[in-house]
C-alpha cells in the first residue's frame, strides 16, 4: 500500500460574519467544518460537491493560502499547519495549484516567459538562460512550444492558457498539485485533451493530485479515490470504482443520478434532492443533509453522523449504514 | 546568462515602445497633443541654454508695450522685454514646476496610497481621514494658504501645489490597489511562493499605474493653471522669474493698449493645457496591454 503524502486532520475554516462600524462578530460561516482524509503518494484524489460546499476553501487551506481555524495539515510527515517564513516557502515549492479560470490567474502584463521565469527565480530554481531553457521545456511538456514564450495571456485560447497555468505550477518541480476545477471553464473537447495531459503528466512526473470538481464524469475519468463533500463536511469517501458502482450516501446517489446520460434510450430512476442547499452560516442540526434527504428518519435531525467504515474500507457518514438500522430501501 | 536575460528584456521593451508609438499615432488629435507636450518639454529644457537669462532681468522702459515687429516678433511687455523670450522662459519655469509637482505628489501619493490600500485596516482608515481633511478645502484656497506660509519662491509654490495634489493621487492609487489585490492572479502569485512585498511592487503597482498616468495627464493642466493662478494673484516670485500667470497679471490692466501680452501668454497656457488633455484621452488606449501586439 502506498504511503500518505498529505494528511488532513479535523480541518476547519470558519469565516467571521462582521457587521456595523465596530465590526462585531455576529457568527461564523463554516466553510470547512472538521474534514479529515489522507491523500496517498501518486494518486489522484477527487473532491466533489456542489458549489459553495467548501471544496475550494479546503483546497486553498491545504495550500496554506488561507490559515485554518482549527485542525492539522501534515505533509510528508511534517506538520505544515503553522509553518511560516522559510518553511512555508519550501512547502509552497512542493505543492502547487491550478485555478479554475486561467485568464484571471495570470498577471495580464506578463509574457509567458516572464511568468515562468519569475516563479523559478523566486523559488531559487533557475536563473537567466537556464530558466528560459527550462521554461521552453515546460511549455513543450504541456503541449505548447518556444514560439509561445513572448506572448501575453490575452493572446491565447482558453485551453492554451490553462496549459500555461499548468506549466507554471510545474515550474517549481512540485510533488503535489491541487487542481481546482481546472477544466470547468473550458469546452468539452478541450476538457478531454487537458484531462489526458494531466494524466500523462502525473505518470511522467510522479505527481499526486487533489482534483476538485463538481463534474462527476471528469472525476470518474481522472481520479483513484473520491471524497464527497456536502456543506463543509465529508459525507463519503471511497475508491472511485465502488463509489460509481454503488454510491452509499443518499447525497452521492443524488449527485450521480444528476450526471447527464448520453444514451437517450436508457431509463433511470433519478434520486432527486429536494430544496436548496442550506446556508453554511446556519447549517441544519444533526445530519446536515437531512432536510433534503428522501430516507431521513427520527435520528437524522438530532445526532451528527460521523464517518464510519462500511464494507471493505469505505467511509460514509450516514445512519442508514448503522449496525442497528435496517435499510428499508435495499 | 545575464546576457540572454538582457536580450530578453530589451526585446520585449523595444517591442512595447514601438507598439506604444504606433498606437499613439493612430489618433491624430492624441498624437498632436503628444507632439505639443514633447515640444513644450523640449523648449523648457533648451530655453535656459539658448536664451540668456539677462533678457528677463534687463529692463528697457523706453520699449514698453511695443507691438509686434521684426526684432520683437510678439512685441514687448510692461518692462520692455522681448515677449517671445519671456514666454519661452515662462515655459521653462512652468514645466519645471509641473514636473516637480507631479514628482512630489506621485511619490507621496503612491507610497501612502499603496501602503494604505495593501495593508488596509486601521492604518488605511487613519490615512484616508487625513486625505479627507485635505480634500475638504477648495484646492486653490488651500494652495494659497500654503504659498502664503512658505513664501514667494517658485519652489514654495511648487510644494504648495504638490501638498494640495497628493491626496488625489493617494486616493486613486489606494482604490486601484484594493481592486487589484483581490484579483485571482494575486492568489496564484502567492501560491507560487512570492512575498507580499514582491507582489505589491512587481505586480500590483505596475497594474495600477495606467489609471494613475491618465489622471496625471488630465491633472497637468490643473497644475499649470493653479501655478499661473497663484502667480496671477501675486503669490509668485515677481517679474524676474517669468511665468505665464504673472505675465497675464501684469498685462491685463493694459489690455486695450497692448493686447499682445495677455493674448500670447494666455494662448501659451491654453495650448499647453489642451494638449495635455488630448494626450490623456489617448493614453488609456496606449497603456492597455490588451491592445498590444
Amino acid at each position: 500500500m502506498k504511503s500518505d503524502l498529505v494528511k488532513i486532520v479535523d480541518l476547519k475554516k470558519h469565516y467571521p460574519i462582521r457587521s456595523g462600524v465596530l465590526g462585531r462578530t455576529l457568527g461564523y460561516v463554516r466553510a470547512v467544518d472538521g474534514v479529515s482524509f489522507e491523500i496517498r503518494r501518486g494518486e489522484s484524489f477527487g473532491l466533489v460537491g456542489e458549489s459553495g460546499c467548501g471544496k475550494t476553501t479546503l483546497g486553498k487551506t491545504i495550500l496554506r493560502l488561507m490559515d485554518p481555524t482549527a485542525g492539522r495539515i501534515i505533509y510528508d510527515d511534517t506538520d505544515v499547519t503553522k509553518v511560516s517564513g522559510r518553511g512555508l516557502r519550501k512547502y509552497r515549492r512542493a505543492v502547487q495549484i491550478v485555478f479554475q479560470d486561467p485568464f484571471s490567474s495570470m498577471d495580464p502584463r506578463q509574457t509567458v516567459a516572464s511568468i515562468l521565469t519569475e516563479v523559478m527565480h523566486v523559488n531559487g530554481i533557475a536563473e537567466g538562460q537556464r530558466a528560459l531553457e527550462k521554461a521552453i521545456d515546460l511549455l513543450e511538456l504541456v503541449g505548447l512550444n518556444e514560439s509561445h514564450l513572448f506572448r501575453y495571456p490575452h493572446e491565447f485560447s482558453g485551453g492554451q492558457r490553462q496549459r500555461v497555468c499548468i506549466a507554471r505550477a510545474l515550474s517549481t518541480d512540485p510533488e503535489f498539485v491541487v487542481l481546482d476545477e481546472p477544466t470547468s471553464s473550458l469546452d468539452v473537447s478541450v476538457q478531454a485533451q487537458l484531462l489526458k495531459l494531466l494524466k500523462d503528466l502525473q505518470k511522467k512526473l510522479d505527481l499526486t493530485y487533489l482534483f476538485i470538481s463538481h463534474n462527476m464524469a471528469v472525476v470518474r475519468h481522472l481520479c483513484d479515490r473520491v471524497g464527497v463533500m456536502y456543506l463543509a463536511k465529508l459525507v463519503e469517501l471511497s475508491d472511485k470504482k465502488d463509489l460509481f458502482l454503488e454510491p452509499l450516501h443518499p447525497y452521492t446517489q443524488a449527485l450521480l443520478s444528476a450526471v447527464p446520460e448520453p444514451d437517450p434510450t436508457v431509463r433511470r430512476e433519478g434520486v432527486v434532492v429536494k430544496g436548496e442547499p442550506p446556508s453554511p452560516a446556519n447549517p441544519p442540526s444533526g445530519c446536515r443533509f437531512h432536510p433534503r434527504c428522501a430516507y431521513a428518519f427520527e435520528k437524522c435531525p438530532s445526532v451528527v453522523p460521523e464517518l464510519m467504515e462500511v464494507n471493505n474500507k469505505r467511509l460514509v457518514a450516514c445512519f442508514l449504514y448503522d449496525e442497528g438500522h435496517v435499510r428499508e430501501t435495499g | 546568462m545575464t546576457n540572454q536575460r538582457t536580450v530578453l528584456r530589451t526585446r520585449s521593451r523595444t517591442k512595447s515602445i514601438i507598439s506604444t508609438l504606433r498606437l499613439l499615432r493612430e489618433n491624430k488629435l492624441v498624437f498632436s497633443g503628444f507632439l505639443i507636450v514633447v515640444a513644450a518639454l523640449l523648449v523648457a529644457v533648451i530655453t535656459p541654454f539658448a536664451i540668456p537669462y539677462s533678457v528677463n532681468s534687463t529692463v528697457h522702459f523706453t520699449d514698453k508695450w511695443l507691438p509686434s515687429s521684426l526684432s520683437h516678433p510678439l512685441g514687448t511687455d510692461d518692462l520692455g522685454r522681448d515677449l517671445l523670450s519671456v514666454i519661452l522662459w515662462g515655459t521653462s519655469t512652468d514645466f519645471t514646476a509641473l514636473v516637480v509637482v507631479l514628482g512630489i505628489a506621485l511619490s507621496i501619493g503612491i507610497l501612502v496610497g499603496a501602503t494604505a490600500g495593501y495593508l488596509g485596516g486601521k492604518f488605511d482608515e487613519a490615512i484616508m481621514r487625513v486625505t479627507d481633511v485635505f480634500l475638504a478645502f477648495p484646492s486653490l484656497i488651500l494652495a494659497m494658504t500654503f504659498a502664503a506660509i512658505l513664501g514667494h519662491a517658485i519652489i514654495n509654490l511648487t510644494i504648495a501645489i504638490a501638498l494640495v495634489y497628493w491626496p488625489d493621487i493617494s486616493r486613486l492609487v489606494r482604490g486601484q490597489v484594493i481592486a487589484e489585490k483581490s484579483k485571482p492572479y494575486i492568489e496564484s502569485l502567492r501560491a507560487s511562493g512570492m512575498s507580499r512585498y514582491r507582489i505589491l511592487y512587481k505586480h500590483i503597482l505596475p497594474n495600477t499605474i495606467q489609471p494613475v498616468m491618465i489622471q496625471l495627464t488630465f491633472k497637468a493642466p490643473w497644475v499649470i493653471i493653479t501655478l499661473a493662478g497663484l502667480n496671477f494673484l501675486g503669490f509668485g516670485p515677481g517679474p524676474f522669474t517669468p511665468d505665464w500667470g504673472q505675465l497675464i497679471s501684469n498685462g491685463y490692466a493694459y489690455f486695450f493698449e497692448a493686447p499682445n501680452v495677455v493674448i500670447f501668454s494666455g494662448l501659451a497656457l491654453l495650448i499647453a493645457s489642451l494638449s495635455f488633455n488630448l494626450l490623456g484621452d489617448g493614453l488609456r488606449d496606449v497603456l492597455d496591454p490588451r491592445l498590444r501586439r
